[in-house]
């Protein structure tokens, strides 16, 4: 039997909004999206692939461009010319308007769309049949590969955009796939889509991958990006994860202590520094009441030392130490604090969440803490120190 | 602290005030509003400075130093403050105080005094964030900070842009309205393509449908074409046949026409039109030879007299000329005849005038004598009239006898006559004398004269042979004029026997034309058989005309067939027949839509197809414009950056929901807090505006209480004199004064109360601020009718 190469790919997602980002770099990020599908290309075309396969979301139709579906439209030319063919089923992304879109982008005649709801084959060489079908919310809650029945001799490779049950950290179910479907399905191959990263679900024989997204959307996915090359011969099924060149990007956890968040916070995202890396700092632990703020001022610092930086802030306010024995204390910063936590302490339905209580009480201790900043501030001016009975 | 001084320029009067202000109670009375507002500004300091141009204020704070303030206004008009301390005698720039003054204005606003249910009224109803502690008052502005992200409900970044809800909202609806529409656009650009795709192929069908029927109706056309050819084959067969019956009668007419020129004689070839041409010039020439022989003849023999004449006239000339005088005449001598000839009678006219001239002097030589006897007699008259004059009168015989005065002028004019006449007689003989030596002279030149002229004769003579000139010359011209006939003669005689020369020659001539044209015409004669040449004209007309009979019946045959022959016609005439049947079976298999009336369907349904056909074309050309448009609005659009900006635009909103949530949770917690602690800070204050109450009245029973009512601090008076309207002013002082005493620091500023109202200031009033202008410096600000009457120890200062 000939070797079959086969390159798998799925959520690209191009033209995605790219939200995760800041304004200034997004731009630049939506043209690394462009450059990483060009990417699979140029290697369909280098290592003489004869299928390339994109299990769904290879665009977001609502915000897809023009210039992007152009280009697109130009790489499948590419393929074309190398007698490569494409298959290519619709993800949740591109329903928008029918898949007008993706019908668009995918009409060159190397390309077949899967737009039918149910199982459809294409045989793209001799002896090779692709099934695919389209996952939309009326066959969604269905097991797509109970339906499946795969007929004729020869390689029988499935393309969809669905769940795996049981993959870690897949949240959605859209039409699910069971390992025990799988392995009576009759498929040499199942590319799946969905999941952005890559993940093998292979059950015995049969063989099925998630090969993940080519390029970081967000910073819901980490490490290194990926495709699969897919080789079917005589002897099986083989799957070579080919690594997707693209920028780096992190997710780091800072874990900061009362009394040396700031200089704790600072001193990592300084080692962290660099203009090429986007960078989500999820900043943990403890803040004093006057720290309120430091995550927002830290991020403006540091936002220029590198290609993108967020910095969330999941810290909680540490409780000072307690100047006066009860709730009437004067010290306001320790009366507001005290409510809060007696806020967060307290039964029933009235109860608000912890999130809001702990917003709310930043919010409150920020407010507070400009306020006396502002006396502060007058009173120096003024030269005649603080006024009485407000010793903050 | 102290202000001492005060100098400011009010704007709206141009005019610069300066006033001096001393501790204790200062009364300032203005007049001028605007004047007011200025002053108080100045003083003010923080406030706005619109009625101000400039100000400086010199203070001595509690520690004794000396502050100038300065406000100016700069280029641009915006004020620019500046604080320096004199310590040593330099200027120190300091910051700027916060705060130098307290400032308010009574009657107080904010005093809504209504009855309460207790019967109590209220002095003042404040805003709890205005009189409580700076504790509390923080509270109020972190409670005023969350109210202001609950209503704004801004997101952080958003508040610093001042960007407010409605306005990201508004925001974000119209981005999603960008990409809505945006994709309605993609979806009209699919469904416009889709359209067109349709309509291209619906017109092509229409095109190959009308092309289906113009295919029968051209079918028809072709099928009237075929028989209009047919029926012009028919026609030509017609005048085919036509052609063949003519042809047939101008055969018959041929055949008679030649039977009859073959029985006239020279239808043997005799009368070939160039014999019976050169029979018919040989005849006219032999007549015309015969005619010029004569000729010839005639005029030969007057060549022949006319030789002879000059023969005769020549040989008379010649005697003539032999025996004419003088045959040794010469011209050339008659030429020097002539010149001397011409010489002789030029010097016979020199001779005669000589002669002339002598016998001219001759008669003056004869009047010589005159003149010697004039001169004499004059000299005698002369000499006897002088003598008579000169002599004595005793000379004369007698008295008679002498002379008159009369006879002296008679002789005196006879003297003079006389010397005249002795005078001319002289001159005159001087002439007469030059005139003999002249005629000698003559004399002498007419003998030469003389001898020349004789010997000029003699020559003439000699030379003329004794003849006179004219002889000679008539001799001379006589011969010369037979000689030119003589020549004359020659001449003509030459001429004449070239004319008899060509005479014979042109006689011969003829008469050998004559002879070969004889020859000529009866060798044709013999050959052709006639004895003359008329017999053969004659018989060569009559066959010309029979010859022409059959060639015109020949020609009508050739033009009844055409140019073909009759068998050629008959070919023709079968080919048309089956060309014909050919035509007609072509016809037969044209279909003919009129047979079965199929035409009106297929006309009627072409109609309406092209009408459609131009319908779909009009919708082609708008849903191509539409498409246009459509692709045109499509790139004004980033539907990326829309799509970007409205998912950001979306959490946004998501965050500020959070952040209101968070705001409104931190603002009930915040109120809480106020709520437990502003009932004390209030009881703190009232005992505050007790206690200045009580100084300011010297009333120990005065007081003040507050109570916290919807969010407001209502001050209450209490005592006695509770209901005492002078004792509410200075309540509301007092209050006023508790106030800003909480917030003021450790210096005692000045206290700057206005009182711009026409209503006169109550003396408790007054008598209350004297008492507080023992503890701080007191600035009463106040129109003049409002003022009573001060205090010796007050400071007025009257501004006009």
């Amino acid at each position: 039997m000939k070797l079959l190469k086969i390159l798998h790919t799925s959520d690209i997602h191009l033209d995605h909004v790219l939200t995760d980002y800041n304004r200034d770099c997004r731009n630049a990020r939506r043209a690394e999206l462009v450059s990483a599908f060009d990417f699979l290309v140029d290697e369909a075309i280098r290592q003489t692939a004869d299928i390339m396969l994109i299990a769904g979301d290879l665009l977001c139709a609502r915000s897809v461009s023009d210039s992007t579906a152009s280009a697109v439209r130009e790489g499948f030319r590419r393929l074309a010319r190398a007698s490569i063919f494409a298959a290519v089923v619709p993800g949740e992304a591109e329903e928008v308007h029918s898949l007008a879109m993706l019908r668009e982008v995918c009409s060159e005649p190397n390309v077949h769309l899967f737009s039918g709801e149910e199982w459809s084959r294409v045989s793209p060489l001799p002896g090779v049949s692709v099934w695919g079908l389209r996952t939309t919310s009326r066959n969604s809650t269905t097991n797509a590969l109970a339906n499946l029945v795969v007929e004729g001799s020869g390689v029988h490779i499935g393309l969809m955009h669905g769940t795996f049950s049981g993959t870690p950290g897949l949240d959605s179910s859209i039409s699910p796939v069971t390992p025990t479907e799988l392995s009576q399905s009759g498929l040499d191959y199942l590319a799946l889509g969905h999941y952005h990263n890559m993940v093998n679900n292979s059950v015995g024989r049969a063989t099925c991958w998630y090969s993940g997204s080519p390029v970081h959307l967000g910073f819901d996915t980490r490490g290194e990006r990926h495709a699969l090359i897919v080789t079917v011969r005589g002897d099986g099924v083989r799957v070579y994860p080919m690594k997707v060149p693209g920028r780096p990007q992190r997710v780091v956890n800072i874990e900061v202590t009362a009394t040396r968040a700031r200089e704790q916070l600072y001193a990592r995202l300084a080692r962290l520094a660099s203009s090429e890396l986007c960078l989500r700092a999820e900043v943990e632990g403890e803040t004093e009441p006057g720290d309120v703020g430091l995550v927002d001022r830290a991020e403006q610092d540091f936002r220029s030392r590198f290609f993108h930086l967020t910095v969330a802030d999941h810290t909680t306010v540490s409780c000072p130490p307690w100047r006066s024995s009860d709730l009437r204390s004067t010290h306001l910063d320790e009366a507001f604090f005290r409510k809060a936590v007696r806020l967060t302490a307290e039964p029933g339905a009235a109860r608000k969440p912890p999130e809001v209580i702990d917003r709310a009480l930043k919010l409150g201790l920020g407010a507070l803490g400009e306020v006396d900043t502002f006396a502060h501030r007058e009173t120096r001016v003024q030269g005649q120190g603080q006024a009485a009975g407000d010793p903050d | 602290m102290l202000i001492e001084r005060l100098a400011f320029k009010v704007r709206a009067r141009r005019r610069a005030i300066q006033t001096d202000l001393a501790p204790g109670l200062s009364v300032v009375s203005v007049d001028d509003p605007a004047v007011a507002r200025a002053f108080v500004s100045a003083l003010r300091w923080t406030d706005d400075f619109a009625g101000v141009l400039w100000a400086d204020l010199a203070l001595v704070d509690g520690s004794g130093s000396r502050i100038a303030l300065a406000l100016e206004r700069g280029a641009d008009g915006r004020i620019l403050r500046r604080a320096t301390e004199q310590s040593g005698g330099a200027l120190d720039p300091i910051d700027v105080p916060s705060r130098h003054v307290m400032a308010f204005a009574l009657p107080t606003e904010g005093g809504a005094a209504r009855p309460y249910p207790d019967g109590r009224t209220a002095l003042l109803s404040l805003p709890l964030s205005e009189v409580l502690p700076v504790a509390e008052t923080r509270l109020c502005a972190a409670i005023a900070a969350m109210d202001s992200m609950v209503t704004r409900t801004c997101t952080q970044e958003d508040a610093g842009s001042q960007a407010c809800d409605a306005g990201r909202q508004t925001h974000r609806t119209r981005l999603e309205a960008l990409v809505d529409q945006a994709h309605s656009l993609r979806a009209r650009r699919v469904a416009l393509e889709s359209r067109l795709s349709w309509l291209a192929e619906r017109v092509s069908f229409i095109d190959s449908r009308l092309s289906y029927i113009e295919s029968f109706l051209i079918a028809c056309a072709e099928r009237d074409d075929i028989q209009a050819y047919i029926e012009r084959l028919k026609t030509y067969f017609r005048e085919c046949s036509q052609r063949l019956l003519s042809a047939e009668t101008a055969r018959a007419a041929l055949e008679e026409a030649s039977a009859r020129r073959a029985s006239c004689p020279g239808n043997d070839g005799a009368f070939e039109p160039a014999i019976a041409s050169e029979v018919r010039s040989l005849d006219g020439s032999l007549r015309e030879l015969e005619r010029k022989a004569q000729d010839c003849e005639a005029r030969l023999s007057r060549a022949s007299a006319w030789v002879a004449r000059l023969k005769v006239e020549q040989a008379l000339v010649h005697e003539k000329i032999r025996s004419a005088h003088g045959p040794d005449r010469s011209e050339h001598m008659a030429s020097q005849a002539r010149t001397l000839t011409a010489i002789i009678l030029d010097k016979e006219e020199a001779l005669d005038r000589v002669a002339s001239q002598i016998a001219s002097a001759d008669r003056v030589l004869m009047q010589r004598r005159l003149a010697e006897r004039m001169t004499i007699a004059g000299a005698m008259v002369a000499a006897l009239s002088l003598m008579a004059i000169i002599l004595p009168a005793n000379v004369w015989p007698s008295r008679a006898a002498s002379i008159p005065e009369t006879g002296v002028s008679i002789l005196l004019a006879l003297m003079a006559a006389g010397l005249l006449s002795t005078v001319y007689g002289i001159r005159r003989g001087i002439e007469i004398e030059g005139r003999a030596e002249a005629r000698a002279a003559l004399d002498k030149e007419r003998a030469a004269l003389a001898r020349q002229l004789a010997w000029n004769r003699q020559q003439l003579s000699s030379m003329l042979g004794g003849h006179t000139l004219d002889e000679y010359v008539d001799d001379l011209n006589e011969r010369r004029r037979l000689e030119m006939r003589r020549d004359a003669i020659a001449d003509e005689m030459k001429e004449a026997l070239a004319d008899s020369a060509r005479l014979h020659n042109l006689a011969d001539f003829v008469r050998v034309s004559a002879v070969r044209a004889r020859e000529r015409l009866a060798e044709i004669l013999r050959a052709t058989g006639f004895t003359s040449a008329s017999s053969y004209l004659d018989a060569y007309e009559r066959y010309r005309r029979l010859d022409w009979a059959f060639q015109d019946a020949l020609g009508r045959l050739e033009s009844a067939l055409g140019g073909l022959t009759e068998a050629g016609i008959e070919m023709d005439m079968e080919i048309v027949a089956e060309e014909i049947a050919q035509a007609e079976a072509g016809r037969d298999a044209l279909f003919d839509a009129r047979a079965n009336g199929r035409l009106g369907e297929l006309s009627e349904e072409y109609a309406l197809k092209a009408a459609e056909r131009e319908r779909l074309t009009s919708e082609l050309a708008a849903c191509s414009l539409e498409l246009e448009h459509t692709h045109s609005e499509l790139g004004a659009i980033d539907l990326w950056e829309a799509a970007s900006d409205a998912a950001e635009a979306a959490i946004d909103d998501e965050r500020a929901a959070a952040q209101k949530e968070a705001a409104a949770c931190a603002r009930e917690l915040l109120q809480e807090l106020l709520d437990a602690r502003a009932p004390e800070a209030c009881m703190r204050l009232a005992e505050s505006v007790s206690e200045i109450l009580r100084f300011i009245t010297e009333a120990r029973d005065a007081s003040v209480t507050c109570a916290v009512e919807d969010g407001k601090a209502v001050f209450f008076p209490e005592g006695a004199r509770r209901a005492d309207e002078c004792m509410r002013q200075q309540a509301r002082l007092a209050v006023e004064l508790a106030i800003r005493e909480s917030a003021d620091g450790r210096d005692v500023v000045p206290l700057v109360v206005e009182h711009l109202s026409p209503t006169p200031i109550l003396a408790g009033l007054l008598a209350a601020l004297r008492r507080v202008s023992l503890t701080r410096q007191v600035i009463l600000l106040a129109s003049p009718g409002a003022l009573p009457e001060c205090a010796p120890t007050d400071h007025v200062v009257t501004i006009a």
